[in-house]
């Protein structure tokens, strides 16, 4: 018996029966998911829905969006796909409708920020909640479905300073969300963050596709070069034509 | 060639990153039509960036 092998024997021999290890790990996971989805739903949906102008069928759609959220995990316990989807998309969809027919009561100049923020970050951690972590106790070389053997080593490796080219391009990526406060009008404000935001996502997804791609441009450098003259025009003469303006002004 | 390749998409890059502040710092100076301008030029310039290093055949 090879050593890894026999590692996996001495952990099985120590860990505890699957019947007694199952409840225990189902009432957590349960736990994980409400406590995050809960808070979202207090800050974000139940909240704005119990002012006085709020309608009454908002009230509903946040009652149903909180029903739903309770309903997922309960369902998930038979029947995990059935659960995924009340408790995900179901507490997601009667959300969205309380929000729809709440209407300006959620308007930007009504939120308050530190419950907004909180609400967001309760939000992503309910994301979190419903992903598949591994679980306490679990040892994943012990899966049926599991390769047996010697690790399987990568077939290449990064080109020389990519971790640099992707630092440039990470640094560069944070400039326009941190110039995106000088923004204080609140409509433009909301626009430039989200502008900003979306600058920074696609630099740092090219950053890191100039940082690994170096290793195949060395096969056809041309025809790279070549399929990068349009937009290098197309942005040269937008350059050209605002230089022009500029000195005619 | 390859080098000259990599160091002209880093710059590209840089390029767009210059662009993209450009357009958000005009978007804070309440300079739409500016704001729009350098944002289309720093996307254009990101396109060219990934161009570069595509390799043959691939679209």
């Amino acid at each position: 018996m090879t050593e890894p092998a026999a590692q996996r024997s001495e952990l099985v021999e120590v860990e505890e029966p699957a019947s007694t290890a199952e409840p225990r790990v189902f009432e957590w996971r349960r736990v994980n998911m409400l406590v995050p989805g809960g808070y979202a739903w207090v800050t974000t949906v139940a909240y704005p829905a119990t002012y006085r102008e709020a309608h009454i069928t908002a009230r509903i759609a946040a009652g149903f969006a909180l029903a739903m959220l309770v309903a997922g995990p309960l369902i998930a316990h038979r029947h995990q796909r059935a659960g995924r989807a009340v408790g995900v998309f179901g507490f997601l969809a009667f959300s969205v409708v309380a929000w729809l027919l709440l209407g300006s009561l959620i308007s930007v100049d009504r939120l308050d920020p530190i419950r907004a923020a909180s609400g967001a970050i309760a939000w992503a951690l309910f994301a979190f909640a419903w992903g598949n972590a591994r679980r306490v106790g679990h040892v994943p070389e012990e899966d049926p479905h599991v390769i047996e053997g010697t690790p399987m080593e990568p077939r290449g490796s990064l080109p020389v300073l990519a971790d640099v080219v992707f630092a440039v391009g990470l640094l560069l990526a944070l400039i326009p969300p941190i110039i995106a406060w000088r923004e204080l009008r609140s409509g433009h404000a909301l626009l430039a963050h989200g502008a900003a935001m979306l600058c920074a996502i696609a630099m740092v997804s090219v950053a890191a596709r100039v940082a690994v791609d170096r290793s195949t441009a060395s096969t056809a450098p041309r025809a790279g070069y070549v399929a990068s003259l349009r937009p290098l025009a197309l942005a040269t003469v937008l350059l050209a034509a605002g230089a022009a303006w500029t000195m005619l002004r | 060639m390859k080098h000259a390749l990599t160091i002209v998409s880093v710059a590209l890059l840089a390029g767009a990153g210059l662009a993209f502040s450009a357009g958000v710092y005009a978007l804070g100076s309440k300079k739409d039509l500016v704001a729009l301008y350098w944002l289309v030029i720093g996307a254009l310039i990101l396109k060219a960036a990934v161009d570069m290093l595509r390799p043959r055949g691939a679209r």
